[in-house]
């Protein structure tokens, strides 16, 4: 719909028993600038432009007379005074157009130029509609009766919702599998990354969900209760030992909005083009903490002295900014080109401006000279608050969508690269220890370091016993020996126990051929240092016999 | 009681009208949103319905990544989801059009004498379509405000106003006039100018 041309006729007359239109405010327009005084008044210019109306509407030739048009008065704020101003539609035929380009004989006239109709204060002021002209009084002026040749109605104006531009996302080529391995997700992050570089504009949730699903193989889910102190996570599940191939999933909080489950979403899928490895390292280590427990102790030590999470965090923000304000989109040299009321807009502000609507509950003004001086000021405040450590989600992103546009380091010194490498450097101490010693020397090794470690990481994080709370309920081993830790197995609910019923059959995640039992059955069949894992919630992950 | 077992959600600055069962506001300025975010944090810890800490909190597993809700996130009751007072609240804001106007701040003082002003209000003489209409009109004049209600949409249809017919407003200019200048004595509105036409703003 054409704002500038198209209206919609309201049931009810307003209050003086005239007919009223409902009319959007329009964008664009061209403008006839006035000093308002007496001379020239809104009844001035009506007269004026119904005159001008009358010329097209009795023209010979009918490509002038069938159009049809909006015109809107308004005023704007002057120094020390106001304007008057008329607007009309930004394209016109050009023998139309002369019928009306004299509106720049006014006494009065300042200038014409082109203009937003959110720019100044006003409403529609007449309507040409193929030889129809309708002009606008307030809503309780009663129609006069000398001019015959128009209808005089009032109008009403509707302003349009504005709501930033999210595009559809262009696939990547091919599919991933839902399996992945350290050498698949080299390939799934090249085709990530590429994806990423190729973004035009934001996108929509839903169709990133739906690229994530199909196209980079990890499941996505809206099921974190509201009462969750996450946003989201990225998951990695159980580990199929024939390839060491895990499936990967992203967790969201099911009471978020689409543009937060967005943000949310390109925050995870940054986790995993970056921190895949540490996940991935982890999974194989929980995998071996099934038999040999004091391995997950020993790693866990080591993420707690070599990797910092809130770098993590960082990196996963700096990137998730691309997933919002595109990298292709220059905003740093888009700000060098930009000139607002004397001075040039740092990219930083430009950044405040376009993060601020894809934000749940944002502004999406639209920027005008006349409010230009309030949104610096909103601008200004929310960058100075920025710090170390934002209290919202907003703020974590802008800042790190302006360390992004001004090419700041956002991992000095290499941390989260030399934390990798001091983890998998454990990592294949841990598996040396395992492949190269007997189980009880292997548990032995392991279980000094264990102590080793437990020294170490008191003062850094005390290390939970078990690495995965609230993810499964764990049945603790019914007897360990003194200076050992319990091995585990890992239960899901079988087929016919969909609620996870402790009665009810369970299987053994690792081992399904091995045929069901209830979690009593279970307890009775493994050794008393074997605690039990409950996991009811991994339907999501896909059937191990799947590629 | 335990976070998780549904008793609460948890609500942060970035995310907090929806899980309070409350309507979006769109187009809000970030300040007014911050404060709008403590007022009713206020508000809910006033009436014991609040827990702060990261309850339900746990260790990050080392095959996962999560991303927490940053700051402090607020765990409230869910009992607070239908607050009448917050609803109330929230609906005068986007009626007014407070969360995206520069010149105020918004406090919990402020909002609950909003809202006490407005419970004062009778609805079935159409006296708060006319103070909110006040915000729209322009200029906000008695005519002003008719142009906007008259002919429109009843904006409390289920008050059983006395200008309601076939759920439009009927609304005359001589009754908007009489309104305003009850409503000015009455010390809800106060009038801006001297001479006619008089042109009102709401007492905030």
């Amino acid at each position: 719909m054409d704002p500038w041309r198209e209206i919609e006729e309201r049931a009810a007359a307003d209050a003086a028993g005239k007919p009223v239109d409902v009319h959007t405010r329009p964008g664009q327009g061209v403008a006839f600038v006035y000093t308002l005084h007496e001379g020239v008044s809104r009844d001035a210019l009506l007269d004026a432009v119904l005159e001008r109306l009358r010329r097209i509407r009795d023209a010979s030739s009918k490509r002038v007379r069938e159009r049809r048009f909006n015109v809107w008065y308004g005023t704007a704020p002057d120094d020390g005074g106001k304007l008057a101003v008329l607007m009309l539609p930004d394209r016109f035929d050009y023998h139309a157009w002369q019928k009306l380009a004299d509106l720049n004989d006014l006494p009065g006239y300042r200038h014409q130029g082109g203009f937003q109709v959110a720019e100044i204060e006003g409403s529609p002021l007449v309507r040409y509609d193929h030889g129809t002209i309708t002009g606008y009084l307030g809503p309780t002026t009663a129609a006069p009766t000398d001019a015959g040749d128009v209808e005089w109605k009032s109008a009403i104006v509707e302003i349009p919702a504005r709501r930033v531009e999210r595009k559809w996302m262009v696939p990547p080529s091919g599919r991933a599998t839902q399996w992945h391995t350290g050498e698949n997700w080299q390939r799934n992050r090249e085709r990530m990354l590429k994806f990423v570089w190729q973004l035009r504009a934001t996108g929509t949730y839903p169709r990133l969900a739906e690229v994530t699903e199909k196209h980079f193989g990890i499941a996505v889910r809206e099921e974190l209760e509201p009462d969750d102190v996450r946003y989201g996570l990225l998951r990695l599940g159980f580990l199929r030992v024939s390839d060491f191939a895990v499936p990967v999933g992203v967790f969201l909080r099911r009471d978020l909005s689409d543009d937060l489950k967005y943000l949310v979403l390109a925050h995870e899928l940054s986790h995993y083009i970056f921190h895949f490895p540490l996940l991935y390292l982890g999974a194989l280590v929980d995998d071996i903490a099934r038999g040999v427990p004091e391995a997950a102790t020993v790693f866990e030590a080591a993420v707690a002295t070599n990797i910092d999470r809130d770098a993590l965090e960082r990196q996963a923000d700096y990137f998730t900014s691309n997933f919002l304000i595109p990298a292709r989109y220059d905003v740093d040299r888009l700000a060098a080109r930009y000139m607002e009321m004397g001075r040039q807009p740092s990219a930083a502000e430009l950044a405040w401006r376009f993060l601020q609507p894809l934000i749940p509950g944002g502004i999406d003004a639209v920027l005008t000279w006349t409010n230009l001086e309030q949104m610096s000021a909103l601008t200004a405040a929310d960058l100075e608050a920025l710090d170390d450590s934002p209290a919202t989600l907003y703020a974590r992103i802008l800042k790190a969508t302006v360390e992004r546009i001004e090419g700041l380091e956002h991992d000095p010194g290499d941390r989260i690269a030399n934390g990798f490498d001091a983890l998998q450097e454990t990592f294949d101490e841990i598996t040396e220890a395992v492949t190269s010693l007997s189980y009880a020397e292997a548990r032995e090794a392991l279980g000094a370091r264990t102590a080793e470690a437990g020294d170490r990481t008191t003062e850094v994080e005390s290390v939970p016993d078990d690495m995965r709370p609230g993810r499964y309920e764990l049945l603790a081993a019914v007897a360990v020996p003194t200076g050992q830790r319990a091995r585990s197995i890992h239960l899901v609910p079988a087929a016919g126990n969909p609620a996870g019923e402790r009665g009810g059959p369970w299987i053994d995640r690792h081992q399904p051929e091995l045929p069901p039992e209830t979690i009593a059955g279970w307890r009775d069949l493994v050794y008393e240092d074997v605690a039990l894992r409950l996991y009811r919630h991994e339907a999501w992950q896909p059937d191990a016999a799947r590629t | 009681m335990a976070a998780g077992c549904g008793a609460y959600v948890t609500i942060s600055a970035d995310h907090f009208l929806g899980p309070l069962g409350l309507p979006e506001l769109q187009g809000a300025l970030p300040q007014r949103r911050r404060e709008l975010y403590d007022a009713i944090v206020e508000l809910l810890r006033k009436q014991d319905l609040v827990i702060e800490g990261t309850r339900g909190a746990s260790a990050g597993a080392g095959d996962e990544a999560d991303l927490r809700i940053p700051g402090t996130p607020v765990h409230v009751h869910i009992s607070a989801v239908t607050e009448p007072q917050l609803n109330e609240i929230v609906t005068l804001l986007a009626g007014l059009g407070l969360h995206h106007k520069g010149e105020y701040a918004i406090t919990l003082a402020g909002l609950q004498a909003l809202a006490r002003l407005f419970s004062v209000l009778k609805t079935k003489y159409g006296e708060r379509s006319v103070v909110e209409a006040l915000t729209d009109a322009t200029p906000p004049t008695a005519d002003g405000v008719t142009g906007v209600l008259h002919g429109a949409p009843c904006r409390h249809p289920g008050a059983n106003c006395r200008y309601m017919q076939d759920e439009t407003c009927t609304i005359s200019v001589a009754a908007v006039a009489t309104t305003l200048a009850d409503l000015e004595s009455r010390g809800v509105v106060r009038r801006l100018n001297a001479v006619h036409p008089h042109e009102y703003a709401i007492t905030i």
